[in-house]
This record gives structure tokens, C-alpha cells and sequence, in this order.
């Protein structure tokens, strides 16, 4: 019996222990899918800046920095730090703030907008007023909602949409080569 | 008349080929040179536009590499479709050397796509192979590959070679015209002038009228073989003149000779009938004179004392020595005088004869004659052949050395042409100087007491062979004998002479 029971007692053991390395398997595989899509992003940053030209006098002083802002949850972790210590954007050294709040907000050339519910947007965007500054986000609908670009997925890929006339209304000119692999849409008034 | 044909027809169609090779070689040149120019351009051409694709290509593909949208990439490629000579295309991203996109215009045979390499333009083979670095603001992106086929470089070298073949041969048919009648200008005249030579050599005519109109060469050729025949003409009127005056004066020597030998001939027989006659005339008181001065001395030696008996035996002895030379000489003269009878002799006969002749002195003086070959039939006068052996045995006899017992020897050869007679004795023999010189009348090495003669003997012979239209010598040693040769020619020789 004892026997017995120790018999039943090793297969659940045996069974916990295959789910356990299946649920950190799988947990990594989450973790490590989070973050390489979060460095797709950050690296994109970079790219989309490439084809972007800020408006004029934007970057007069030389000396400054090119500032990246991150409102919101940090997804990126150190992943901004560690992709930009050794790569600059439009010629120019990166700094990298985190806000919490957009009244915290005094400058900066490119604002990423993370996970913040869609009802809050109005109220960044006018705070934001007619700065250059190029507004990224990845949730669904704050493109149309006037955000410039943002992320989506597709088919596995991320991809982002532009609302390419807020952004030239801004003053930024966008090269056809980034319309051209992205998805172009509109500012949609509720 | 077909010869000349010929020499036309070389001329004409040597100045044609001539013609036509010269332009067909600077056409092929030209041709060839033109052909391969075109082709380094078409080529040169095809690089640059297969660049700017690429770099338009490349330009597109810009954003979708640098985001890394293989399918966007792709459509791009796709885009290729409207360039067909474009078979394969690719981009690689600057992370990795394997294709990030890849084009091929058939699917048919699955193309191996190369490993990304530097910036180059190359052909080889029937391809065009590109790589083409593609960079954004300064920021490489990656590299395209185009692999382009050269076939329409082919179709156009094709159809080149095809233009340039069909160009020959109308060139060829134009340059056969032009050439056909170009060729005339140089051939012509110079047809004209070898039918004009030829004419000249034919009828030895120089004073044909040599007439061109023209400037060139040609014409200074025409006016020098004009300026030469009249040169010609020139010497031959000289040539003429001094031939008839050479003519004339040869004439004229001829009659002047002719004149001269008549009047010679006039006086060497006057001269021979004078000696003849006076021999002959001195012939009867001569008899009187040996005579009477035989009787004489026979009839009344006695009566006389000796001074007068010894007067009495000169007056014999020198009427004889006068006879013998009265002989001869009326036998020499006789010699001139007589028509010479030619015709095939035994030698032998003759021979026979001298032999009976001369048995009763050879006997005397203890000498033989010997003959050599005398069976051979000559041709000849008989009496004058006579004579000649007659007056060489005697000279031989005369002419003996005391010493030794005399021997002559008579021996005939016969050669193609002529006979050879020679006579030789062991006698005292005659000294080089005078080879020639004993066969003159009245010559005599030797005085009369020595040996006895008339000196008549060899001019006798002399005569005799030139009679015979021969020649007559001798040669000998002094003291050991002497050797007469006769050579008398052929009846052939004998015609053609006469």
C-alpha cells in the first residue's frame, strides 16, 4: 500500500516538474518576445528619425542632445539605454527621460506614449501644442486619434501607421520612403 | 592576237582586284573598328543603365531593408519584370552576406544567389553581374545584385555582323562598277602603248607617231618613247649613211684588189713565162755546150795538158749542175702552169713508183724506205703528189748524215677531215729559225760543195701542196733527223673550200 502510494505519489511529482520547466519556458519565451519587440521599437525610433526631417530650427544649437521621452509604463527597460549609448540620431547624442506625468514635460524631440488609456491623449497632445516634437505611440486608434506614428502588429511583424497630414500640419516632412512601408491614416474627429 | 587578249585581260583585271582589294580591306576595317566601338558603347551603355537601376531599385528598397520587410522588398524586386533582359536580382542588409530578398524572372532553373560582394559591374560569360552598395542620408542600408543577360548585346552584334555583310556586298557590286570603269584610265594607255611597241617591233617601223593627251606619268612615258624613237630613227639614218659609205669604200677596195691581183697576176705570169722561156731557150746551147764539151773532153783529153783537162772537167761538171737547175726550174715553172686534175689515188701506186724510182740510189748510199699505212686511197692530183714525194726523198737523200745508214719512213693518217702524210728521216736535221724559210725558191742552208741542190726541191713541194689546197711543215732536230708534214683535206673539205 505504502508501496502503492508512494507509486502514485512520484508520477504527480514528476508531472509538476515537467509543468514547471514548461511554465518558465514558456515565461522566458514571453519575456525574451516582449522584449525583442520592445527593441524592434526602440531601434525603429532611429529609423523612422532617419526619413523624418523636424521642423526647421529644431536642432539649431548643436551642442544639444536628442531627447527621448517615454510617458508612461517603461516597457523598454534598459533597452533604450543600451541600444543608444553607442548610436546617435540625427548626428546628435541620445538622452533618454522617463515621465510620469506630461506636466513633467519641458523638452524634447521625440515622445514615445506607452500604455496609457486612449482618454488621456487629448489632454497630452495639447500640451504638446505646436512643438516639434514627433509623437510615437503603440496602441491601437491613437494614430487616427492624432498621435503621428504608431506601432502595430501584423502578421507577426511590427509594423506602424503615420498620419502623415498632422505630421506635415507640424511642420515635419516625411520622405516618401517611410510612407511607403507604412500604413498612412487620418485624423478621425469623434 | 589571243596573247594580247590575255595581257589585256591580266591588266585590266589586276588594276580591278587591286582596286577592289584596297577598298574591301579599308571597308573590313572600318567595319570591324566601327562594329567593336559600337559594342564597347552598347556595353559600356548597358553597365551604366544596369547602375541606374540598381540605384533606382536600391533607392526603393531603401526603407524596407532598413526595417527589415523582406516582403516589401520582394514586391520591389518584382517590380524588375518591366527590364526582361534582368534574370536574377537580390538584397542583402548589412547584417548578413545571404539574400534578404531575392527576384528571378523564371523559375525554370533555381538560380544559386552569390554572396554579397563589393560595389562592381563585370561581364561574364553571357551575364552582367552588378552589386551596387545602397545608402540612405549617408547610411548603408545593404547591396542589390542584378545578374543581367547579354543577350540583346548578341542580337545586336548578330545583327551588325549581318548589316555589315549585307554593306560588303553592296560595296563590293558598286567598287566592281567604279573599278570596271576607273581601270581604264591607267590601262588604257598603256594598251594603246604595248599594241604601239608591239606594231613597232613587228614591221621595225620607228616613225610611228606616239600621241597622248594627259598629265600624268603616262604621258611623260609616251613622250619619252616618243623622244627615243626619234632618237632611234636618228641613229638608224646614221647608221645607214655610214653602212652604204662602208659599202662603197668596200667596193671600191674590192675593185682596187681586184685590179691589183689582175696586174699581179699579169706579172707573175709574164715572169713565169719569161723563166720559162729562158730556161727553156737556155736549154739548146746548153746540150751544145755539155755536148760538145763531153765530146771534147773524151776526144781529146789527151791533147790537153793538165791544167786545160781540169779546166775541161769544170766546164762538164757545171753544164750538168746547169742542167739539173734549168730542169727544175722549167719543172717549177711547169708546176704554176698546169691544171690540177683531182681525183681518188692509190697512195700505194704512187708510192710503188717512188720506190722504182729511187731502189738504184737508195742502194747507193745504203738507205731504205719505209712505208706506214700506203694502202690508203687519197684524193688527189697525181703528178703533183709525185713530185712532193720525189723532191722530199731526194732532199732526204741529199741531206743525209754519213755517219748512219739512211732511213725514211712515209706513213699516212687518216683523219674526219683531212689526211695526214708525214715523211721522216734520220738525216741531219734543220734548225728551228729556218722551218719555215727552206720552203722559198732558191733557199739553201748549206753551200753547194757541202751538199749539192738547186734549192728549187721544197719551193717544188710548197707549191705543189698549196696546189692541192694543203698545208706543208716541218719540224726536226738538229743531228738526229727531220719530219715534213702534209696535211691535204677531204673531197667535202676540198667542195667547201672550192
Amino acid at each position: 500500500m505504502k508501496l502503492m502510494n508512494s507509486k502514485t505519489g512520484v508520477v504527480p511529482s514528476v508531472l509538476k516538474k515537467a509543468f514547471m520547466i514548461f511554465f518558465f519556458m514558456s515565461l522566458s519565451f514571453m519575456l525574451w518576445a516582449q522584449t525583442s519587440e520592445y527593441t524592434v521599437k526602440a531601434v525603429a525610433f532611429e529609423k523612422i528619425s532617419l526619413f523624418t526631417q523636424w521642423p526647421s530650427k529644431t536642432f539649431e544649437n548643436s551642442d544639444s542632445d536628442f531627447i527621448i521621452a517615454v510617458l508612461g509604463e517603461n516597457t523598454f527597460g534598459k533597452e533604450l539605454e543600451n541600444i543608444y549609448a553607442d548610436h546617435k540620431i540625427k548626428d546628435k547624442k541620445v538622452r533618454i527621460v522617463y515621465l510620469n506625468d506630461i506636466k513633467q514635460l519641458t523638452n524634447c524631440n521625440l515622445l514615445f506614449i506607452s500604455k496609457i488609456s486612449k482618454s488621456k491623449l487629448p489632454k497630452i497632445l495639447s500640451h504638446i501644442g505646436k512643438k516639434p516634437i514627433l509623437t510615437i505611440a503603440d496602441s491601437e486608434g491613437f494614430a487616427e486619434a492624432g498621435c503621428f506614428i504608431n506601432f502595430f502588429e501584423q502578421e507577426g511583424k511590427i509594423r506602424f501607421e503615420i498620419n502623415q497630414k498632422a505630421l506635415e500640419a507640424a511642420g515635419f516632412k516625411v520622405d516618401y520612403k517611410l510612407l511607403q512601408v507604412s500604413k498612412i491614416v487620418k485624423t478621425q474627429d469623434k | 592576237m589571243k596573247l594580247e587578249r590575255l595581257y589585256n585581260y591580266s591588266l585590266k583585271s589586276t588594276l580591278i582586284r587591286l582596286i577592289i582589294s584596297i577598298s574591301l580591306i579599308a571597308v573590313i576595317v572600318g567595319l570591324i573598328l566601327y562594329i567593336s566601338f559600337d559594342m564597347y558603347n552598347t556595353m559600356d551603355s548597358q553597365k551604366k543603365d544596369a547602375l541606374l537601376n540598381a540605384k533606382l531599385v536600391g533607392e526603393y528598397s531603401a526603407a524596407p531593408m532598413i526595417f527589415g520587410y523582406s516582403d516589401e522588398a520582394e514586391n520591389i524586386l518584382e517590380k524588375l519584370v518591366t527590364l526582361p533582359a534582368v534574370t536574377e536580382a537580390c538584397l542583402y542588409t548589412t547584417e548578413s552576406d545571404k539574400p534578404f530578398a531575392t527576384y528571378q524572372k523564371t523559375s525554370e532553373e533555381p538560380y544559386t544567389f552569390p554572396a554579397v560582394q563589393e560595389e562592381k559591374a563585370v561581364y561574364k560569360g553571357r551575364f552582367l553581374y552588378i552589386f551596387h552598395e545602397i545608402t540612405y542620408e549617408e547610411t548603408r542600408c545593404g547591396t542589390i545584385f542584378m545578374r543581367i543577360s547579354t543577350l540583346s548585346l548578341l542580337d545586336r552584334l548578330i545583327r551588325n555582323i549581318f548589316v555589315a555583310i549585307l554593306l560588303l556586298i553592296i560595296l563590293l557590286i558598286i567598287t566592281f562598277i567604279v573599278a570596271s570603269h576607273q581601270q581604264k584610265v591607267i590601262s588604257k594607255p598603256i594598251l594603246k602603248l604595248t599594241a604601239l611597241t608591239e606594231k613597232i617591233t613587228k614591221n621595225q617601223d620607228y616613225s610611228v607617231k606616239m600621241e597622248y593627251t594627259g598629265i600624268d606619268e603616262i604621258s611623260k612615258l609616251y613622250k619619252e618613247i616618243s623622244l627615243m624613237l626619234s632618237e632611234i630613227t636618228l641613229h638608224q639614218h646614221e647608221r645607214d649613211k655610214a653602212e652604204e659609205k662602208l659599202k662603197k669604200l668596200n667596193e671600191e677596195l674590192e675593185t682596187r684588189v681586184n685590179e691589183r691581183t689582175s696586174q699581179l697576176l699579169a706579172i707573175n705570169k709574164e715572169l713565169e713565162s719569161f723563166s720559162y722561156s729562158i730556161s727553156h731557150d737556155l736549154r739548146a746551147p746548153l746540150r751544145a755546150i755539155y755536148g760538145f764539151s763531153q765530146i771534147l773532153s773524151r776526144r781529146h783529153r789527151d791533147s790537153l795538158n793538165e791544167e786545160g783537162r781540169q779546166y775541161m772537167d769544170y766546164i762538164v761538171e757545171s753544164s750538168v749542175r746547169m742542167e739539173h737547175l734549168i730542169n727544175d726550174l722549167l719543172n717549177y715553172s711547169r708546176l704554176g702552169r698546169k691544171s690540177v686534175e683531182m681525183r681518188p689515188i692509190s697512195l700505194q701506186k704512187i708510192l710503188d713508183n717512188i720506190h722504182h724510182d729511187f731502189s738504184q740510189k737508195l742502194k747507193e748510199v745504203g738507205g731504205k724506205l719505209i712505208f706506214e699505212g700506203y694502202d690508203t686511197e687519197i684524193y688527189g692530183d697525181e703528178s703533183l703528189l709525185q713530185q712532193i714525194f720525189i723532191n722530199l726523198v731526194e732532199n732526204a737523200i741529199t741531206y743525209r748524215r754519213i755517219e748512219v745508214p739512211l732511213e725514211i719512213k712515209i706513213m699516212c693518217v687518216t683523219n674526219p677531215d683531212s689526211y695526214l702524210i708525214k715523211v721522216s728521216d734520220n738525216g741531219i736535221g734543220i734548225p728551228e729559225e729556218f722551218w719555215e724559210k727552206i720552203f722559198n725558191i732558191f733557199q739553201r742552208l748549206h753551200s753547194d760543195e757541202e751538199y749539192p741542190g738547186t734549192g728549187i726541191g721544197l719551193a717544188n713541194v710548197k707549191k705543189s701542196v698549196d696546189k692541192l689546197n694543203g698545208e706543208v711543215w716541218v719540224e726536226s732536230v738538229v743531228g738526229q733527223g727531220s719530219t715534213f708534214f702534209i696535211k691535204l683535206p677531204q673531197p667535202k673539205n676540198i667542195f667547201q673550200n672550192v
